[in-house]
């Protein structure tokens, strides 16, 4: 194996990237890639969610919004190890709020929370969920 | 020289990488793969979305010299450059930034091998000092795996594949899928030994990275991480297409055998 060609030229680009990164850390172009390292003993999750009149959707399906409460929309708390689809729920809603609806539009109730999910030691999920803001939302074009 | 198709499309895959790493930073979200790669003939996206911070079309022109000429060594400069500074200074300018993004970050740590490879013996023909480029690169790709295992281990330990951490991140993921992953997912959560002994497989399969750099091993090692990746983003949503894409590109490239590279 290490009669390879460039052997120890690799090894020392692998042993020193390695190395610097362990002393550096989260510094570009040098990253430990800790993203899921860190799952923990995780007992309890939240996922966020949204209703569009009742039934569950996801927020792209509409165009604007009025009446929501984007800092309610952060976990503020909760276990969300989802945090980047709150991100981009967010940046949806703020991009898309707007203080009435446009004319003619077909108005939407609007809700978005999480949903508590709990495992317990015999291995079963429980699940409940809490409401974090409600409002209206439209689509530009039918 | 005619270029490999390889790399073209290890050049392409940086520019989603670095698109991805822009949108992770504005916190829009990852772009599908279909869009990004169509992005690349669409001259607007270069001059609205991924210009952003005035980058788009200086990744583009990077990506064109690495593929198609010998400004190869410029080329990857900016497309490093690009990926850096979006993944870098963008993340301090912007509202709500999600924070470092990992998005093209395998590109950057393997064109930075590539290149100090190229550089190390000018007195070679053109086609051996980019093999000395692309094993360089291999060394890149192990050293991100080995980096992603001892985070684990120092994080948990050989906790790793308590099966019941696996199972709450997955039944968490199986409402972000279409109806037949959604229920595999809410299946595998229900199954905490078989969700620990993935996790083992994932952290071995790291550990074992070492293994890219050397050509015997290289394919069985790509292999392993191949399916490695096709199960978290089965699993848990995260689909890690571009790494994958990266790895097969750069083991074709330093293949022993290879005409063109």
């Amino acid at each position: 194996m290490f009669d390879a060609p460039f052997a120890w030229s690799k090894i020392a680009f692998f042993s020193a990237y390695v190395i610097a990164t362990m002393i550096i850390g989260e510094t570009f172009p040098f990253s430990p890639f800790a993203m899921y390292s860190d799952i923990g003993n995780r007992r309890e999750g939240a996922v966020p969610y949204a209703r569009i009149d009742g039934v569950a959707a996801r927020l792209s399906d509409l165009d604007g919004f009025a009446g929501l409460d984007l800092e309610s929309m952060r976990p503020n708390g909760l276990p969300v190890s989802l945090g980047n689809i709150v991100d981009q729920d967010m940046v949806m809603v703020r991009s898309g709020l707007a203080s009435a609806p446009p004319p003619g539009a077909r108005i939407h109730e609007v809700e978005y929370g999480y949903r508590i999910i709990k495992l317990d030691d015999g291995g079963t999920f429980t699940y409940d969920h809490v409401v974090r803001t409600r409002g209206i939302g439209w689509k530009f074009s039918p | 020289m005619k270029p490999a198709p390889a790399r073209i499309a290890y050049a392409l895959v940086s520019v989603v990488g670095y698109s991805n790493a822009l949108r992770m930073v504005d916190s829009s979200g990852r772009i599908p793969y279909p869009t990004g790669i169509a992005r690349l003939v669409d001259l607007g996206w270069v001059a609205t979305d991924a210009g952003k911070f005035g980058l788009g079309g200086v990744v583009v022109l990077g990506v064109a010299l690495f593929a198609f000429t010998a400004w190869e060594v410029l080329g990857a400069a900016l497309i490093f450059c690009g990926i850096g500074i979006a993944t870098t200074v963008g993340a301090s300018m912007v509202q709500d930034a999600s924070g470092f993004s990992h998005s093209g970050m395998l590109s950057a740590v393997t064109l930075a091998g590539y290149v100090i490879g190229l550089l190390r013996d000018r007195s070679l023909p053109l086609l051996e000092r980019r093999r000395a480029g692309w094993e360089l690169a291999t060394a890149g790709v192990a050293a991100c795996y080995t980096l992603a295992a001892i985070a684990k281990l120092r994080s948990q330990g050989f906790a790793w594949g308590d099966g019941g951490s696996m199972s709450m991140l997955v039944e968490e993921r199986r409402y972000y899928a279409v109806s037949a992953v959604s229920e595999l997912r809410g299946l595998m959560a229900t199954h905490p030994v078989v969700l620990g002994a993935l996790g083992w497989y994932a952290l071995v399969v790291e550990l074992l990275a070492f293994t890219f750099m050397f050509p015997r091993t290289r394919f069985f090692f790509l292999v392993a991480v191949c399916l490695m990746h096709s199960g978290i983003g089965l699993l848990m949503g995260y689909h890690y297409l571009d790494w994958i894409i990266l790895d097969s590109s750069i083991f074709l490239l330093s293949a022993p055998d290879a005409t063109s590279r």
